[in-house]
């Protein structure tokens, strides 16, 4: 009995031993860990507050730039509604017929010097407006942004209206944003009425005289509209003209304004935009031709018909080798011979000159 | 006898080891229960936090933070809502953010992370409101950008979220902006009543009027929309809100003087 209990004894005994010490190697290695931590050497401030506002600022940028990517279309996309809804207003909404364009409205080329135009736009009158305002044969709906004026710029929608090209005057306009131009001439535009007629030439008023009772302030706000309302006039009637050479990167291509004269044919000459992508000519956009036969201010690159010459001559081997809107045209091809077209030697000559000329442009730019 | 002596001396001594080995066992135990006691969350300590920012600790009405944008949005109820919704979702995200990295966070430059945490988050609600409900961002314009600097919620990131445990801070967030939110629509309410005659609701997401009901427009007092009229009405919210609690306060003093008074004269009369 006494050696059964010994057995039984010495094994509780050293089975309690064993967790003791199991427990108290469990303590030691803590006690261990906490010194070592305790003597570990902590990360410099120097470099731990850097890392810390780092990765705060990468996340925090990484969060806004994913919002942004989100975000962007839907509030250009908010601005352009803006920018029509301030047109509807100005011309009225019964005005406009919206099944032409998109909406009632067709975006118009803006040269890149006209700095104030945020955007413009050829409107669709109703037949019943046209007639019934018959002095005017176009309507452009232009949204500008003022020169910097008190404080800071106004944007503007207004409508110019004439003949395009040619003369113009200010048909309406309104103020859409001054937030920006914290002044007391801002406050006043959303009151103006603006002049009928107003032409933008020296000794012309936008504004009726004595109408500005705010002083000086109000005054130079008012001058930045003026401003940017001649300029918009300018542009309708064509007098703003772009410089020659690149003029913007859209949809990836980058676009090029030129010009140039047919030597041969005295009177003749055209100015347009030409779309290039990756070495290879894509469109052809005619702004404005004078006598040139075959032009008559068609994309012809882009699918576009080469005037009446196209049902009376052999257009056929011009168009397989010049037109190709959807893969481009290379610019090895407007390096060889040109494919005259029969009857229109000397216009077929000019458009590939043209083209040969912007692809110097192109070169120029592009440093090669 | 002898054998039964050392076997009697043994079980002793082994008895001792054994008890020796327990009690290390239970004091490593009460060392681990010592080291982590058990939190036992009280439902009403939770309940206590939220309830507390509502009115207790109502950020305009007793802390008297956050006045800036309470002026320019308060001109009606449409902005109140806007900048409330605006308020709350900073307050809540940027508690919760800052709770979860406060262990993280070195106290030297917790500041700096605070503003870049709240800035973006600030900038995120401005892009979305641009985006989707754009005439009321127009409306709050400035207003919106200057949450930034907001008292309420650097005060509440610094005061409590970098304190407290991430729950808490959400519950922290959602009373105060509760309370704000209170405060904001009782102050655009009298403003928009009192400065147009009526009020006016639009949708924010299209821009349209929803309704209008104006019965008062021809007794409008316009001055009440600006910015005078928001300091009148929230001096008059304000005063009403203090004389209320100073009333509550002292009808409770009063009761525990009776009550001392009471148990006093109880004692005497023992």
């Amino acid at each position: 009995m006494s050696e059964e209990l010994k057995d039984k004894v010495n094994k509780e005994v050293t089975t309690s031993q064993n967790e003791a010490s199991k427990d108290t190697s469990k303590e030691n290695k803590k006690q261990k860990k906490v010194k070592k931590a305790k003597t570990k050497k902590p990360l410099s401030n120097f470099i731990l507050f850097p890392i810390v506002l780092g990765s705060v600022c990468l996340i925090s940028a990484g969060a806004i730039a994913g919002i942004n990517y989100l975000t962007e279309p839907i509030i250009a996309r908010n601005a352009e509604k803006k920018y029509l809804k301030s047109c509807y207003k100005l011309l009225g909404n019964e005005n406009i017929d919206k099944t032409q364009g998109t909406d009632g409205l067709s975006k118009a080329d803006v040269p890149t010097s006209a700095s104030y135009i945020l955007q413009a736009y050829k409107v669709f009158v109703t037949s019943e407006f046209a007639s019934a305002h018959s002095e005017y044969s176009d309507f452009y709906y232009y949204v500008l942004q003022t020169p910097s004026g008190y404080k800071g710029s106004v944007t503007l929608a207004c409508i110019i209206a004439g003949t395009y090209g040619e003369d113009g005057v200010l048909y309406d306009m309104m103020a859409i944003d001054t937030t920006s131009e914290d002044a007391l001439g801002a406050g006043q535009l959303q009151n103006v009425t603006v002049k009928p007629g107003y032409t933008g030439e020296d000794g012309d008023n936008l504004l009726d005289s004595g109408y500005i009772t705010s002083g000086a302030t109000a005054k130079v706000t008012f001058n930045a509209v003026d401003t940017a309302i001649k300029q918009a006039i300018q542009v309708f009637e064509g007098k703003i003209i772009p410089t020659i050479g690149y003029q913007k990167t859209e949809d990836g291509y980058e676009i090029y304004y030129n010009e140039h004269s047919i030597e041969n044919m005295t009177y003749s000459s055209f100015t347009g935009y030409v779309y290039i992508k990756d070495e290879k000519v894509y469109n052809v956009e005619i702004l404005s031709s004078t006598n040139t036969i075959g032009a008559k201010d068609n994309a012809w690159l882009n699918g576009g018909s080469y005037s009446y010459y196209e049902d009376m001559l052999d257009f056929t081997s011009f168009s397989n080798k010049y037109v190709n809107a959807t893969d481009g045209v290379s610019f090895d091809v407007f390096s060889s011979d040109p494919v005259y077209v029969a009857g229109a030697t000397q216009a077929t000559e000019g458009y590939v000159e043209f083209i040969r000329s912007t692809i110097e442009l192109y070169n120029e730019h592009h440093n090669k | 006898m002898s054998e039964n002596k050392i076997n009697t001396a043994d079980v002793e001594k082994s008895s001792e080891v054994v008890n020796s080995a327990e009690s290390t066992q239970k004091s490593a135990v009460s060392t681990k229960v010592t080291d982590k006691p058990k939190k036992v969350k009280k439902p009403n300590e939770l309940l206590k936090v939220f309830t507390n920012g509502i009115i207790k600790d109502n950020a305009l009405l007793v802390m008297l933070l956050g006045l800036c944008p309470l002026f320019p949005s308060t001109t009606s109820i449409n902005n109140a809502i806007g900048m409330s919704v605006a308020v709350l979702f900073v307050l809540f995200f940027s508690n919760i953010i800052i709770s979860s990295i406060r262990k993280i966070v070195p106290s030297n430059i917790r500041v700096p992370v605070y503003i870049v945490v709240i800035a973006t988050l600030v900038t995120i609600v401005e892009l979305l409101m641009k985006a989707f409900t754009e005439t009321l961002y127009e409306q709050l314009s400035v207003f919106i950008s200057l949450i930034v600097v907001n008292c309420i919620i650097l005060g509440r990131a610094e005061a409590f979220a970098s304190k407290n445990s991430v729950g808490k801070s959400a519950l922290d967030a959602l009373g105060i902006s509760i309370g704000f939110a209170m405060v904001l629509l009782i102050v655009a309410f009298f403003r928009e009543v009192i400065g147009t005659g009526g009020i006016t609701f639009v949708n924010p997401f299209t821009g349209d009027t929803l309704f209008t009901f104006l019965p008062l427009a021809d007794f409008a007092v316009p001055v009440f929309v600006q910015s005078f009229g928001g300091f009148v009405t929230f001096g008059l919210v304000l005063g009403v809100f203090t004389t209320i609690t100073m009333w509550n306060n002292d009808r409770k003093m009063k009761k525990e003087q009776k009550e001392k008074l009471a148990l006093q004269q109880a004692k005497g009369g023992k």
